[in-house]
């Protein structure tokens, strides 16, 4: 049951994302359209998108690891990564980076960098750190994400990296930055979703906020 | 020690700290999105600016 389950679940999964890879693979003209996805995403959009690639699997997944070890003093992050991470990061930076990006014609964060500073070799370095560190959290993403469906399925770690990065990569490569933020989006609302019944059902099951605290701090 | 709904007073800090904050970037996205209005015009370097102005 567990395995039809999954199976059905990935098929969806597969097929949605992957028809977003079409759609935004039908809608990318430009390199603008590939990048940044034509700069014209809607604000409710972009929240959904950011929300998904910021409080990601390793958010979720992770941070509740971390807390059955050390304890709650990890909301200090959890505080911190939705204050300044989101918050101060949106007031101070969105509007300005953006208008910088439009005026420099720059579609990457090192392009931007390279154009502002009119420096080659800033542009490379920058593009080198993301790259580097990125491939690490990538890796972080799927980790979490393969152990999941591991533990709750039973499905062999192999299988789940494999199914993930081949769907992942047709879907990023294909579609462009569309594909991203409308599957970003969509798992967004489904992270919400969860999140909402998990929260609630937690505490309902565990007796209210108070006890389920004082029962997860024992 | 005193705990605030089975906390200790830092992590309530914390807890209640990330409420707000995400409430905080709710209200603000939806200000910003319905009631404030900007310029989305890009900033131009300024010799184009200069051009600009030259060619006109």
């Amino acid at each position: 049951m567990d395995m039809l389950f999954f199976v059905v679940l990935m098929a969806i999964f597969a097929a949605v994302f992957i028809f977003l890879g079409y759609l935004g693979y039908k809608r990318t003209k430009t390199a603008e359209d590939y990048f940044v996805a034509g700069r014209t995403m809607g604000s409710l959009i972009i929240a959904f998108s950011y929300g998904a690639t910021f409080i990601s699997a390793v958010a979720l997944i992770g941070f509740s690891g971390i807390a059955s070890i050390y304890g709650h003093s990890i909301l200090w992050l959890a505080f911190l990564n939705i204050f300044v991470g989101i918050f101060i990061a949106f007031l101070f930076y969105g509007l300005r980076t953006r208008k910088m990006g439009l005026s420099l014609k720059a579609m990457t964060l090192p392009e931007l960098l390279g154009n502002r500073f009119k420096s080659v070799k800033l542009q490379q370095i920058s593009g080198l750190i993301i790259g580097v560190f990125m491939v690490a959290y990538t890796s972080a993403v799927f980790l979490a994400i393969a152990s999941l469906f591991q533990v709750t399925f039973g499905i062999p770690y192999w299988v789940c990296v494999v199914i993930f990065t081949v769907i992942v990569g047709i879907y990023l490569i294909v579609g462009g930055l569309y594909a991203v933020m409308w599957t970003h989006a969509i798992q967004a609302i489904v992270m919400l979703i969860g999140m909402i019944i998990l929260t609630i059902g937690i505490y309902a099951m565990l007796g209210g906020i108070g006890p389920a605290h004082e029962a997860a701090a024992g | 020690m005193i705990l605030i709904l089975g906390m200790d007073l830092g992590v309530f800090i914390a807890w209640i700290g990330t409420l707000l904050a995400a409430a905080l970037c709710v209200v603000y996205g939806l200000y910003y999105s319905l009631i404030k209005k900007t310029e989305e015009q890009p900033v131009l370097p300024k010799k184009q600016e200069k051009k600009q102005e030259e060619e006109r």
